[in-house]
């Protein structure tokens, strides 16, 4: 019983010291500059850059490979490590000594937000539903989820036509929900991105296994894989 | 004996134990039901009071004679319906017994923003256009009234939604329209489309599925000759093998190609229009590997295959990059105008350099001979509309697509202001805004928002 106490009180200073560390740690990270700072560093190293004519774009606080093509090129020229990012030494050599050590908000890279949670979405919807099909087909069915969305039968969101009752099987069944694989995630984003091997179909259906009286009544725009997609 | 007894006891422990199991299962399940049945209820309930909602305002802007007050009024009802397609996309029955319905609601929303925008500019609808909000007026009236009945049905336990729901999907169509709720949206379903077709300038208009591609030249080709052209375009030292894999009967009609590449695992997918023979579209089956070249070196690419396969005056305008792959978007320029409409996108792999994919829909549809107007506000009269302090980096003619799918000249004055990126459209003709874009630049990508 005491052995054991004893080896609780152990492995709770140790938990306490590593979190301190961590937190301590994360306090005293230097700030690195790259893709996903915020605007107004990256607008200040922008802006020295532009000044000593590295930079020939505008002062927009996004750190995009125009900028970093910048930072390459300054690093080049002073003797720096050439990787792009404004790593410490860099924004020393910038004149940007004061912002090496920042908060911890600036250290930690923003990841890329808006329609890329959508992308997601669509990726797990089509993983579900189109697993087994060719790539083509995938991005097909991806492609009639968005052309639900500008149809005005339909509701005028991705998450509002992925989860309309009973429109997928692949909501139904909860398979949504599995971990999207890589060509679904690439269709996905290719649908998005205006490929559309559906001929700007509104339904898909596999003709084996279909009964629906209505849905085989609709006129049939293409065929890919099992599935046959009409208006 | 004594063995029976443990046996019995063993059986009857048992039994206890499959009876609680039970009774626990049915009382879980009755928990999850009634929570069901509570979210359906509530989409219901809020479908009913915006319809309503939408039904008093439309009555009182048909009565209203002031601008700002037919403003208020109408974008309310555009607010409202748009809410009330939320909620009657919830609630669980198939998409057909519901469709009219929501495209209903959905052009009452689109219209009324239109009529909405025309107030704004303080002008007056015509004759038509008051008849058609009439109507619309009309069987929003009816729909209200079917609701409210449904909702007394609702309220005495008849229609209980989350009962029909379990089995209700496109499948077994035929079991859930006995159901009562099917029952009663159908019924409404059939007066809902019982009004004229809606033109107006709003992307549910009903002209825009009837618009035609402006762009197809050419005279019509046999499955035998797309063949030649997909193989063509793929080039023909890559193919191994063609397979003729159908038609597209879509608003451009096209043949489908898979081509199996030479020595390689992929393969590729091309349409060709029916009319001319043109590449519509085009991707290769391929997931790319890590990434080895830089945005910049793959939009050189893109440039090098797009002059490559014959296409001229296509402008790089914007790119974004997922999965290792870099898309370029090029718009087609016109003497110094840049057509925004007539796009083509090609994808280049990011790990070797190699084609990926293109997409050229948009220039089919949109291209043609354009006899642009001379600008009527000048350059200079468009930048008095910035706002101050707008640091603008470039500025041109452009030509940018609406929303209903027609085309108006603009100065595109692209800048920023306080570290953000914008591209604002003054109409050449107007001097109004027409668009504000932002450009969000992130991942290596530039997207408009």
């Amino acid at each position: 019983m005491k052995v054991r106490k004893k080896k609780q009180v152990a492995l709770l200073l140790t938990l306490t010291i590593l979190a301190f560390l961590f937190v301590e740690g994360s306090v005293l990270a230097q700030n690195v500059i790259y893709y996903g700072s915020d605007s107004d560093a990256v607008g200040k190293v922008q802006r020295k850059l532009k000044e000593w004519g590295y930079y020939d774009y505008g002062v927009d606080g996004y750190y995009g490979w125009r900028t970093e093509e910048a930072v390459k090129n300054f690093q080049k020229k002073n003797g720096l490590e050439v990787d792009g990012i404004c790593g410490a030494d860099t924004l020393r050599e910038l004149g940007l000594g004061n912002l090496v050590n920042k908060s911890r908000s600036t250290s930690s890279p923003k990841k890329a937000s808006g329609n890329r949670s959508e992308a997601r979405l669509l990726a797990q919807c089509i993983n579900g539903e189109a697993r087994g099909e060719p790539y083509v087909g995938q991005v097909a069915v991806a492609s009639v989820i968005l052309n639900r969305v500008n149809h005005p039968e339909f509701p005028n969101s991705i998450s509002g036509v992925i989860y309309q009752p009973g429109a997928f099987d692949a909501v139904s069944d909860g398979q949504i929900y599995l971990e999207p694989s890589e060509s679904s995630v690439k269709a996905a984003n290719d649908a998005l991105a205006g490929w559309d091997p559906s001929g700007g179909a509104i339904y898909y259906y596999n003709p084996v296994t279909s009964t629906n009286k209505w849905i085989l009544s609709r006129p049939i725009i293409a065929e890919i894989g099992k599935h046959v997609f009409c208006d | 004996m004594k063995n029976k007894n443990i046996i019995i006891g063993v059986l009857l422990v048992s039994l206890i134990g499959i009876g609680v199991f039970g009774y626990q299962q049915r009382q879980e399940t009755t928990s999850y039901r009634t929570r069901l049945e509570n979210n359906y209820q509530y989409d219901f309930q809020s479908l009913l009071s915006t319809v309503k909602n939408i039904e008093t305002n439309m009555s009182k802007a048909i009565v209203s004679t002031s601008h700002s007050m037919s403003v208020e009024l109408l974008t309310e009802v555009w607010r409202q319906a748009d809410l009330a397609q939320t909620y009657l996309g919830r609630l669980p029955l198939t998409h057909s017994t519901l469709k009219d319905t929501a495209k209903f609601l959905n052009q009452v929303g689109d219209f009324s923003y239109a009529m909405a925008k025309i107030h704004m500019d303080s002008g007056s609808l015509t004759k038509e256009q008051q008849n058609d909000f009439q109507r619309l007026n009309n069987s929003c009236n009816y729909l209200s009234q079917q609701l409210q009945e449904m909702n007394e049905l609702v309220a005495s336990g008849e229609i209980i939604f989350s009962q029909g729901s379990r089995e209700s999907n496109e499948a077994n169509l035929d079991e859930a329209a006995e159901n009562l709720v099917t029952r009663n949206f159908k019924t409404v379903q059939k007066e809902m489309v019982d009004y004229p077709k809606l033109i107006y300038d709003g992307p549910f208009s009903d002209h825009i599925s009837e618009i035609e591609p402006k762009w197809i030249e050419g005279e019509k080709i046999t499955i035998e000759e797309g063949q030649k052209k997909a193989i063509e375009f793929i080039g023909s030292e890559n193919v191994e093998e063609v397979e003729n894999s159908g038609n597209i009967e879509g608003v451009i009609k096209a043949y489908k190609y898979n081509i199996k590449i030479k020595d390689q695992e992929e393969s590729a997918y091309v349409e060709i229009t029916q009319k001319g023979g043109h590449v519509l579209k085009a991707m290769m089956n391929r997931l790319p590997h890590e990434q080895k070249l830089s945005m910049e070196e793959a939009q050189k690419k893109a440039d090098e295959f797009l002059k490559e396969k014959g296409y001229k005056n296509m402008e790089n305008s914007y790119y974004q990059k997922y999965s290792n792959v870099g898309v370029f978007n090029y718009a087609y320029t016109e003497g110094d105008v840049l057509c925004y409409p007539d796009l083509i996108k090609v994808q280049i792999a990011l790990d070797n350099g190699g084609f990926l994919g293109i997409e050229a829909q948009g220039f089919h549809y949109a291209h043609h001979e354009r006899k642009i107007e001379k600008p009527v506000i000048t350059m200079e009269q468009a930048k008095e509309n910035l706002i101050e302090d707008f640091e603008l980096t470039s500025e041109r003619l452009a030509i940018i697509p609406t929303d209903f799918k027609s085309e108006v000249l603009c100065y595109e004055l692209k800048g920023t202001y306080n570290y953000k990126w914008f591209i604002i459209y003054i109409n050449a003709k107007t001097g109004e805004e027409e668009q504000i874009l932002q450009i969000i630049e992130a991942d290596e990508s530039v997207l408009t928002l």
